[in-house]
Formats: C-alpha cells, structure tokens, sequence
C-alpha cells in the first residue's frame, strides 16, 4: 500500500482511507469492479493507486518495459516486476527484494493527453461517470504505473486550447503534479479540439509514448493528422477512445430533441425506430478509427466507461 | 358485397384519426444533451427514406385496421358457392303481411296493400333454396312453400275483410321459425301498424329470434265509413263515422241505398250522423240491400251489405163458426 497513515492530513483523508483500506481487504481485485462503484471511494488519487495495487497484483510481470543495461541504482521490488532484474546476491544477503534499474529506464518518456473538451464531462445515466472522469482516473492509474517504472510522465490536458501541461518527469511528487494536474483542468468549454491537436504536436519534442484518451469527437482526418505527425516524429502512440455506453446503444424516451453540447446543433429523433441504423452508425465509426490508427502504426482501444479500470489497463500492457 | 349493419359504415371516418392525429399532434419533444450528434445524424441521413417508407406503411396499417374494425362490426355479407349465391346463411323466415281492410288506405293514388307487398316480395325475393319460408296473411294461417310459390302468392293477395291481431301472427310465426334448425330465424312483419292490430297483449319472442317490422310511412289519411244501418218501419237508418278531420274537409257525402243491385234511395251525410233513406214498398221475405258510402281513401268501410226480412201483412182469420 503507497498510501500511510502518516502522508494523511485532514479526518476527511483518514476516513476516505480507512474505507478504502477495509474495501481492499474484502475485494482483492479492485480493479476489476464497476469503474463508478470504484469511484464511490474517493478522489483520483485513491482510486487509482487501487486500481493500480489490484491490477499488479493481477499480472505477472510488468506491463511497460523500459529497462535497459546500464545499472544506474537499485529499487524495492514490486509485484509484476521481472524476476529476471532480481538482484540475488542482496537476496541472499539481506534477504530482501531489490531489483536493479538501469539507465536508460527513465528513457522512456510517456505523455499522456487527456480530452477535457465539453462533450467529455457527459455520462449516459447517473450511476456511471462521465467520460472525462473516467478518463481522469485511468489517466492517473497509468500514470502511477509508469512512473513506479521510473518511466517519466507526464500530461497535457487540452479543450479547444492547452490546458494545462505537466512535463514528463520521474521524479518524487510527480504523480501528485499529474493528478493536481487532472483536478485543475475544468470540464472544458471548447469545440475544436483538433487544432489544440495540432499544438500538443510542438508540445512533444522529445521522442516517447503518448497515449490520447478521449471520446474523438471532431474531425477524423484533422485528427489523424496530428496524430500522424507524432507518429511521424518516432512516437509510440495509443488512442483511449472512450465512449458511455449510452452512446453505443441508443435509448431515451419516444420522442426527444437532442443537443450536442460543444455547438448549437440539435435533432430531433425517435430513439426506439433510429436505435439500430444508429448502432451501425457507431459500429462504423469505431471500426473507421481503428482502421485509419493501424493503418498508421496507431494503437487503438475502444473503452466504454463502465469497464473496469483494470480491463482498460490491460489493454495497453 | 352488402351489409347486415349498413349503419356502422358511418364509423369508416375514424380512418382519418391517424392521419390527423400525426398532423395536429405536434408536441414539443423534451430536450436533452447528447455529445456524439454527429453519429446521430449520420444514422438519420442514411436512414430517412426509409424511415419514411415505415412512417407511411405505418399510418397506412393504422388507418387499414380501423377500416377493417368498421367493416367487421357492420357484419359484410358475401355471397358463396355452398350457400348457392346468397349473401346470407341458411334462414328460416316467416313473413307476416298486413292485408286488413286498412291496407286498403290509398295514399298518394296507392293502395297501402301494394307498398306492403312490394316489402314482403322483397324479403321473399332474397330467399334462396337453403331457406325455409312462410308467409302469414290476415287469416293467420301459416303458409309454408317455395320462394317463387309465396311470391305468386303475395301478388294474388288482396285487402282482406279479417282483422290481424298482430301480436297473436307475431308470437305464432316466431315460435315456428323457432323449431327449425337453421342457423338463422327471422319473422319479417309487414303492415301500416295500425294501432288496433297490435292489440295489448306481449309477443314472447325466443332467444336468437330476430323480428323486423317493415312499414311504410305512416300517413294518416281523414276517412269516413258507413258505421251502422239499421231498417225500420219502411226506412234504412243509416250511421256515418269518420276521423275528425273528414267531415270539415270533405262536407256532406252522399249515402245511396241499393237493393238487389238497384238503386233505390240516396241522401247527404256528414260523419257523425244519421240519415233515414225511405224503402220502397216491398213484398214480404228476405232482402238484401247495400248501403254505399262515396269512395275515400280507405275504401274497406265505404259499402255495407245488409239482410232483412219483410213480414207479411198481418190478417185476420174468420171460421164460419164464428159468431
């Protein structure tokens, strides 16, 4: 557990602990539970170094590599890391578990942009979250497992403009500038966030993985654009598109004039009779954007937001 | 194709409710955000036509089903090989007509007679070989026969001097048409309905019995009628009756008394009163005379026959005995 009793401030803190702590106890995966049932527990932070405890001890060996063969120091062993990095002569010395990291370790340098335009700050039904604070949460769970990598993170949170922009960087205190980082960004008011796309590009000069979570809506090709420009400057790149289920399939009362928040643009529509052709609709433009992001060396994951952060991890480990 | 119940067809405007429903219900839809519209309205573009086609086949089942419902409930008929024809199943069907001496009636230059067989030929007329017929006049007897049989029938009736006690030829003839084992049973009464003829009695009528009155529009037409006559002391006393309205209308009518065809006396009447028509001397016996009433509309009660006897003279009878 990273979290003490000692790093805990306020009552409110100790409290938000100590449940967290006795939910730990009954649920040993707690990433793999209802993403909103997980956020019931507290704050970004919370949740996701939660998510993070389950999710590594669910695996076997680290999800990220970036270890490399110039020894530089040792660290505390942590589960998932690889065995093979084990140093065994302080093991049969002192009897614990150390593994040795090496220089270029810190090397790689991920990036990751989460989406805080308007449209991101909606969610299908009031027992789920909305997208962005989905994306806010996994966004600091990745964050938290790449930087327990010595892997320097960073983020960028962007509308129709930059947000707010934390370097990558890997050392202590990081992980609370990235989730400061996260609770600053408003839900954004913007619409074209394709041309804060293209900014974020000049944004990242130095090669590394830059991992995009957002609902992708604006324009494929601007889009594709930027994000082939990152690929073209040597960048791993992997798109999070993330969707509320209520977007996927769509429902509502008979008869309903919807509004797209980011414009002034409304329709009026049955969903009953449009609920299938609209599916296909979605299908289509999924498989559109997975397309497009293979075609250009692009990572793709459709997540819905009622995934278990654990199940969206493992997407990218 | 006809109709049991003509009168349901009226309900075929409901066909319009769908239509005009979509036409005025024009509400306005309750708004709601909902980010991906694009999507939205991508999956509208590509489906407007068809969604079109739905709305219209739609609208289109909406308004055939309420045609249908309307169509059921006024119970089409439609003639069929086994039924040979027919637009009805197999019935059995007694027809009463009305031929009392007040079908007699003209009315517009037309006996009410005609006009009432002219409905009972017509409820005959679609009889087919599957149904059982009869036909009851004023004698009450019931006449069983063939369609075209009743029909000859009809044509040769005319005004009875009887009068149909209705209630008792209504009550007679359901239960009749009652013991057949037909699907359908019906008693047809065709009369002007007169007010006497319906008595004050009930007809019990069974249970899946139906009984149509067909009358012809009632008119009440001013009459007057040659009531009593009565022979006294060498003169026919004779009484005129007649509805309010025939005495004022009409004025005096003139009255002739006949004996053995000839004529032999003729005053004026009014209804209401009585005129004495003096008798010629007549030898003694039986006579027969009629007393004849100028034709109105209802000729029936306009000519009265009467019998009676004249006695010899009374004589005396002498014996030679006699003081």
């Amino acid at each position: 557990m990273l979290i003490t009793r000692s790093r805990l401030s306020s009552t409110r803190d100790i409290r938000l602990f100590i449940s967290f702590r006795e939910a730990m106890a009954d649920v040993q995966r707690f990433d793999l539970l209802d993403p909103a049932e997980v956020a019931r527990f507290g704050g970004i932070e919370i949740v996701a170094q939660g998510v993070v405890e389950g999710f590594l001890s669910g695996i076997h060996r680290s999800p990220f590599r970036g270890f490399s063969v110039e020894f530089t120091e040792h660290r505390a062993y942590q589960p998932g890391d690889e065995l093979r990095y084990l140093d065994w002569k302080i093991l049969a010395r002192a009897d614990r578990l150390f593994v040795k990291q090496f220089e270029q370790e810190t090397n790689l340098r991920a990036m990751i942009l989460v989406d805080a335009s308007r449209s991101m700050a909606w969610r299908g039904a009031p027992n789920r979250l909305t997208k962005r604070a989905y994306a806010d949460r996994l966004a600091a769970a990745l964050a938290l497992i790449l930087l327990r990598q010595r892997d320097a993170t960073g983020l960028i949170t962007f509308d129709d403009v930059v947000r707010e922009v934390v370097p990558a960087r890997v050392k202590a205190g990081q992980w609370a500038r990235l989730v400061r980082g996260l609770v600053d960004t408003p839900d954004g008011q913007g619409t074209a966030a394709q041309a804060a796309l293209v900014r974020l590009t000049s944004l990242l000069a130095r090669r590394g993985l830059v991992v995009l979570v957002s609902d992708l809506l604006f324009d494929r090709e601007l889009a594709l654009t930027a994000l082939r420009y990152l690929r073209h400057r040597g960048h791993q790149v992997i798109v999070l598109h993330t969707m509320d289920p209520a977007e996927a399939d769509l429902s509502g009362p008979p008869e309903v004039r919807y509004r797209d928040p980011e414009s002034a643009a409304s329709l009026v529509v049955r969903p009953r009779e449009l609920a299938r052709a609209y599916q296909a609709t979605v299908r289509r433009e999924v498989d559109a954007w997975r397309t497009a992001c293979r075609r250009r060396g692009i990572a793709y994951h459709h997540i819905l937001t009622d995934m278990p952060f654990g199940m969206a991890l493992r997407l990218l480990a | 194709m006809t109709f049991l119940h003509p009168l349901a067809l009226v309900g075929l405007a409901a066909a319009a409710i769908p239509a005009l429903l979509h036409l005025l219900e024009r509400r306005v839809p309750p708004e709601a955000e909902f980010p991906p519209l694009r999507y939205l309205s991508e999956a509208e573009r590509q489906n407007a036509r068809r969604l079109k086609l739905r709305h219209l086949l739609l609208l289109l089942l909406r308004t055939a089903l309420i045609v249908l419902l309307v169509l059921a409930a006024a119970r089409p008929l439609f003639p069929t090989r086994a039924s040979g024809g027919s637009l009805h199943e197999p019935t059995a069907l007694a027809v009463i007509l009305d031929n009392s001496p007040s079908s007699g009636l003209v009315v517009d230059g037309r006996p009410v007679l005609e006009r009432l067989k002219a409905m009972a030929r017509g409820s005959l007329a679609r009889a087919t070989a599957s149904d059982h017929l009869w036909l009851v006049l004023a004698d009450g007897v019931a006449r069983a026969g063939t369609r075209e049989a009743l029909l000859a029938t009809v044509d040769s009736v005319g005004v009875s001097a009887r009068r149909l006690d209705l209630t008792a030829a209504v009550g007679a003839a359901t239960r009749l048409v009652d013991a057949e084992p037909l699907p359908a049973r019906e008693v047809h009464v065709v009369s002007d309905l007169q007010r006497t003829a319906l008595g004050s009695g009930r007809a019990a009528v069974p249970r899946g019995v139906r009984v149509l009155a067909l009358a012809p529009p009632s008119q009440a037409a001013p009459n007057r009628g040659v009531g009593t006559v009565r022979v006294t002391d060498g003169a026919a006393a004779v009484g005129i009756v007649g509805t309010p309205g025939a005495g004022r209308e009409g004025g005096p009518a003139p009255v002739t008394l006949r004996i053995r065809g000839r004529e032999v006396g003729r005053a004026l009447a009014t209804p209401g009163s009585t005129v004495s028509i003096s008798l010629p001397s007549l030898g003694p016996g039986w006579w027969v005379g009629e007393v004849v009433l100028d034709a109105d509309e209802l000729r029936a009660d306009d000519r009265r026959l009467l019998v009676w006897r004249v006695a010899p003279p009374a004589r005396v009878a002498a014996p030679p005995s006699a003081g």
